[in-house]
């Protein structure tokens, strides 16, 4: 099938692409002209991503790439180009075109957005974008959103979009249309980010300073994203700001962060700083014996260069780390010291030259390096000799990505790239030092891998009504000899019913060479990343997705319907009884497989999405629901039966509502509601018995242990659950209201206009039990009771922030 | 001894936890902040009613005097109070069938409170198919397929080092064998035992007995299969601590006979290897990871239908 779609694909594409070529010069045989450059933000000169240049009197136009750069060609003579961005004020340019124009475009961010003017050339309209499933979050709503001890984070906002499910109440980790969280791809300025939670999982990494554009793509995916199966969460950081010195600083309950940016030459390069740490451990190491300290603490740091060679010339060097830690110290005199304690840490570095070969195709090569890390240590002291302990585990990549985009004419937009990457896991590391002994001892278990993907895809518009965007992706993975090879073909259309209403369908297929192992499901630093070997293959998965777009222009208000249909073959799960907090032994991981603990299947996904967006105005925001089912099959699970997905949820409503009161007031709310988890609880319980290869045993026989001869050794007051089928349970609903309010106050401080903002908010404002697992407790003789357990009842939080 | 790195993990694991322990200020602080939970009785969930399960339980192999099986009663959740305990079943009909069309009955041993049958009577081979049937009043048919695997002979003893240390005398032992060639999946289980022999009491009297005690494994895993390292040398280390207090709680007196050590090789199927390895990674209860659902094989029922094959080396104390 796959084939067929690709011959398909590739005939409609290279038909529909002489047409739109030779039919645009047979019937204009007119002159033409590109005009290109970058749209800026004013004030940081801030490139701005998916800005609209839109041409009125053609009714055509485009949007800048993730660099802010555009290029359109036009036919020479009067034209009028508007460019927009949400929440900037639109600017208009008129000119008589009869050359290559070369035109940067500053547009200023409204400061009253009532005087933001809507009309229907001046917005990009949801209705005629080709891409399905696609959604582009505001930084500023995810700023202004409540959050959880004030924290502002891109994933809690991510959650709250239709299509996507938050796993345990409070985490990080998101569920996209049925699939698990390490089927996302998390890219921050294209580098991978494999574990991208601070303390297990209850924050994300991502620092809201530092972040300009975070786009989610739920299907539909461009040929230039491939890896994973279910979602691309792309994340662009700032580039610093290039005309003057800024920065922002923050405390919150849980953390202080520090934002600097500012320019280095003016208008030429720049950088950008951020960092932000929690203090907890500070706070309590007063009250901790000196001879006994020990705390926990994550911080990250984002940092950020650019540089504006020339025109044709720039060049970023961006960069994260961030570090969790768990550590406890203990002193006994002067000759004895232990430490121990656990890490973990990811780092992401991205060296990009974006070239303008010339103002028709534009060229961007980025060099990637993305690192993960557990640790485990103990360290002893005594009298002079060192005994240390270190287990790690991880996952390491080296990446070259190479893109291009090509603007030939307004009917068509080529995109065409490669990307290979040397992925180093590490499942397992172990060394040991033990200066007494005498010993050291270092096993370290590598596997190295190769994931390459070469793409070409081209954004086709046919006539005035429709648009299509055909792609194909070839991925390859090779690994110890065995080599994956597999077309990925992609496609997206849209069809204007009327100006502001259209239809879109989409297909895509993809496929994931590297996996997670987990037990929790959500997101421990324990959970481990292997790669497809020869005997676990490649996860792969095909999508269907269509539905209606409406821009309800006077109003500002988008809504999209969509429907989706997602299968996945080779969806990686568990053995019965696997468990991966003891698969890799340190010392013997090569003994023991953890391939023979793991299983794949398949999963089916299915549902209905509705977005009503509104960005513009004094009240923004979205309501989203979701109607979904997602189930999956294993073979060796559940006796080879269908059983829903843990997160499976049948509804999921969400409310997002932000209002600006005035200058000096921003309130917001949500409200969530889902269906509750599938899970699986015990319905009973039997007698633990285990063999006896020797058939002597304990055997327990008329209310005493007595020596028999038999094979079976009963444990009487230890109990097997009986668990029924597999997430068979319906755990309670789950609904949530949060508030927050946010007070500006500006004033002029050395000739700098400084703001504070003080945001006091309120999560789940009405205490809503939700659970957060259940468990059957039972006592001896007793009919056991099921228990709920509730994490975060209703919890206040301040936070104060301060820019200059 | 070649490799002394066991004992270093061991008081590595003991540093970092006794070090957690030391960590409570701080983790209570931050559970108080961020978990202040609650914990109830779920009120707005339906949970459904269960009857009792047939649970069976018979691990079969060539070595074996008899064929037998253990058939007890599930107990559901909601058993009401008093009711909820060990409880065998007496009345089924228990049959064990081969491939090639010989069967046997297996009789109730009212003393043993099992069904077992003569090895004699009816031979359990190797690389044959076993079939077990139960018939219990009131359920379904129960019914459950297992493989004895062949025996493997390559079990061979590599090493034995005695340790002395400050407060403790232990001795860890390394002993081998090679994977069956071919192209199946083997799953094995080896271990090695001190046989203790000597007078422990009884009741009120003192009688001469021979225990067999379990040494630490210390290599890994004590059920796995070949995947991923077919026909390979397997090594397997294991220790045990001599002078512990856990030792001389045994009842066993000093002077006694001597220990001889005793290597064990399980050879087994796939469904003694996954109920086992359940059996061992089971963690019932744990809020943060998904349900482990314990193998089984039975149709109909619960618990383990299992063939397996044995291979022991003795090593004398001397």
């Amino acid at each position: 099938m796959t084939r067929h779609l690709l011959f398909c694909l590739l005939m409609w594409w290279s038909i529909s692409g002489a047409h739109g070529v030779h039919s645009t010069e047979a019937e204009q045989p007119v002159q033409r002209f590109t005009i290109s450059g970058f749209v800026y933000e004013q004030g940081s000169r801030e490139t701005l991503i998916g800005a609209t240049i839109f041409v009125p009197a053609l009714r055509t136009g485009t949007t800048t790439n993730n660099y802010g750069f555009y290029s359109i060609t036009l036919p020479a003579g009067e034209t009028e180009i508007v460019f927009s961005y949400v929440g900037y004020k639109p600017e208009s340019r008129t000119f008589h075109l009869n050359e290559n124009l070369e035109l940067d475009m500053v547009l200023v961010r409204s400061i009253d957005l009532d005087a933001v003017e809507i009309t229907g050339d001046r917005f990009e309209r949801i209705s005629s974008s080709v891409q399905t499933s696609h959604i582009v979050l505001p930084v500023g709503q995810i700023r202004s959103v409540p959050a959880l001890l004030g924290e502002k984070d891109v994933f809690k906002a991510i959650q709250l979009l239709p299509g996507v499910q938050s796993g345990q109440e409070g985490t990080s980790g998101f569920y996209v249309r049925g699939g698990g969280p390490d089927q996302n791809l998390v890219i921050l300025d294209d580098a991978i980010v494999y574990n991208a939670s601070h303390l297990f999982g209850f924050f994300s990494i991502f620092n809201g300073d530092a972040i300009k554009n975070v786009q989610l793509y739920k299907g539909g995916f461009p040929a230039r994203f491939g890896g994973r199966l279910s979602s691309v969460l792309d994340i662009s950081m700032k580039d610093g700001n290039k005309e003057k010195f800024r920065g922002e600083a923050g405390i919150g309950l849980l953390s202080a962060r520090l934002m600097l940016e500012g320019p280095i030459v003016k208008e030429k390069a720049s950088f950008l700083v951020s960092g932000r740490r929690t203090y907890i451990d500070a706070l309590l190491l007063p009250f901790m014996p000196k001879d006994e300290r020990g705390g926990y603490f994550f911080y990250d740091v984002n940092t950020k260069l650019h540089y504006d060679h020339n025109r044709k010339h720039t060049f970023f060097a961006s960069t994260y780390a961030g570090r969790d830690k768990f550590y406890v110290r203990f002193r006994d005199g002067i000759n004895y010291r232990e430490e121990s304690g656990l890490y973990w840490q990811n780092t992401t570095s991205t060296l990009r030259w974006n070239h303008l070969i010339h103002d028709k195709l534009f060229a961007n090569t980025s060099l990637i390096y993305s690192d993960y890390t557990l640790r485990i240590f103990a360290e002893e002291l005594y009298s002079g000799d060192k005994y240390s302990l270190s287990y790690s585990s991880g996952i390491k990549d080296f990446g070259l990505k190479y893109d291009l985009s090509w603007h030939p004419n307004p009917n068509h937009m080529v995109r065409a790239g490669f990307q290979s990457t040397i992925h180093r896991f590490t499942p397992s590391a172990f060394i040991l030092k033990d200066e007494y002994a005498g010993s050291f001892i270092r096993e370290v278990q590598t596997i190295r891998v190769v994931e390459s993907g070469m793409y070409v895809e081209d954004e086709i518009r046919l006539g005035d009504r429709a648009k299509i965007h055909p792609g194909v992706r070839f991925s390859h993975f090779t690994h110890d000899g065995e080599h994956y090879f597999r077309p990925e073909p992609r496609f997206s259309m849209v069809y204007m019913i009327l100006p502001d209403l259209s239809w879109k369908a989409s297909y895509a297929a993809m496929n994931q060479y590297v996996h997670l192992l987990s037990t929790t499901g959500i997101g421990l630093p324990t959970d481990l990343w292997v790669p497809s070997t020869k005997n676990i293959m490649p996860q792969s998965s095909w999508q269907l997705a269509g539905g209606i777009a409406k821009d309800f222009i006077g109003e500002g208000v988008a809504v999209s319907l969509e429907g989706y249909y997602k299968k996945s073959d080779n969806t990686i799960g568990y053995r019965e009884g696997a468990s991966f907090l003891l698969i890799d032994d340190p010392s013997e991981a090569e003994a023991f497989s953890w391939e023979s603990n793991i299983t794949s299947g398949q999963a089916w996904s299915y549902g209905m999405e509705l977005l009503i967006q509104k960005q513009h105005g004094r009240l923004t925001g979205w309501i989203g629901y979701t109607l979904s089912r997602t189930q999956m099959q294993f073979e060796e699970v559940n006796q080879g039966n269908r059983f829903p997905a843990r997160y499976d949820r049948r509804h999921d409503i969400s409310l997002v509502g932000i209002y600006q009161l005035g200058p000096d007031v921003t309130i917001s709310g949500t409200w969530v509601y889902a269906t509750g988890n599938a899970l699986t609880l015990p319905i009973g319980e039997y007698t633990w018995v285990t063999h006896n290869p020797w058939g002597q045993s304990n055997y327990y026989h008329e209310g005493q242990f007595n020596q028999e001869n038999t094979p079976f050794r009963l444990f009487p007051w230890q109990y097997i659950n009986d668990y029924g089928g597999k997430n068979a349970f319906r755990a309670g609903s789950y609904h949530r209201l949060d508030l927050g309010i946010q007070f500006h106050s500006k004033r002029t401080l050395f000739n700098r206009t400084t703001e504070r903002t003080i945001e006091i908010s309120v999560y789940n404002l009405y205490n809503r039990k939700n659970p957060f697992f259940y468990f059957i407790e039972r006592n001896y003789m007793e009919a056991p009771q099921l228990k709920q357990v509730t994490l975060f009842p209703v919890i206040p939080s301040i936070s104060l922030s301060y820019s200059f | 001894m070649k490799n002394k790195k066991h004992l270093p993990i061991i008081k590595a694991v003991r540093i970092l936890s006794g070090g957690f322990q030391k960590l409570r200020p701080a983790l209570l602080v931050l559970v108080v902040l961020l978990t202040h939970s609650c914990v109830e009785i779920a009120t707005n969930v339906d949970f459904p009613d269960q009857d009792p399960k047939v649970v069976v339980h018979s691990f079969i192999s060539p070595v074996d005097s008899a064929a037998m099986a253990l058939l007890t009663w599930s107990i559901p959740v909601q058993t009401p109070d008093g009711e909820a305990q060990l409880r065998y079943i007496e009345n089924a009909v228990v049959r064990i069938s081969a491939g090639d069309g010989r069967e046997v009955y297996l009789q109730y041993d009212q003393e043993r409170k099992l069904y077992t049958a003569s090895t004699e009577m009816f031979a359990i081979e190797p690389n044959e198919e076993y079939f077990l049937m139960a018939d219990v009043p009131g359920q379904p048919i129960i019914t459950a397929a297992c493989f004895i695997p062949p025996a493997n002979n390559t079990l061979h003893f590599i090493e034995l080092d005695t340790i002395v240390e400050d407060y403790s005398k232990r001795i860890v032992l390394s002993y081998g064998f090679t994977d069956i060639p071919g192209n199946r999946e083997n799953f094995y289980a080896p271990a090695a035992y001190r046989e203790i022999a000597g007078y422990h009491w009884q009741g009120d009297s003192l009688v001469y007995k021979k225990e067999k005690h379990l040494m630490h494994n210390i290599t890994g895993r004590r059920y796995f299969s070949n995947i991923g390292s077919e026909g390979r040398d397997y090594v397997i280390r294991a220790e045990a601590y001599l002078s512990s207090w856990d030792e001389k709680s045994m009842n066993v007196f000093q002077g006694d006979e001597s220990q001889d050590i005793i290597l064990l090789l399980l050879v087994t199927d796939e469904h003694y290897f996954r109920y086992h390895q359940g059996l061992t990674n089971y963690v019932p209860d744990d809020f943060f990871s998904e349900s482990v659902h314990m193998y089984s094989n039975i149709e109909g029922g619960l618990g383990v239908f299992a063939g397996y094959n044995r291979t022991v080396v003795r090593l004398l104390s001397e």
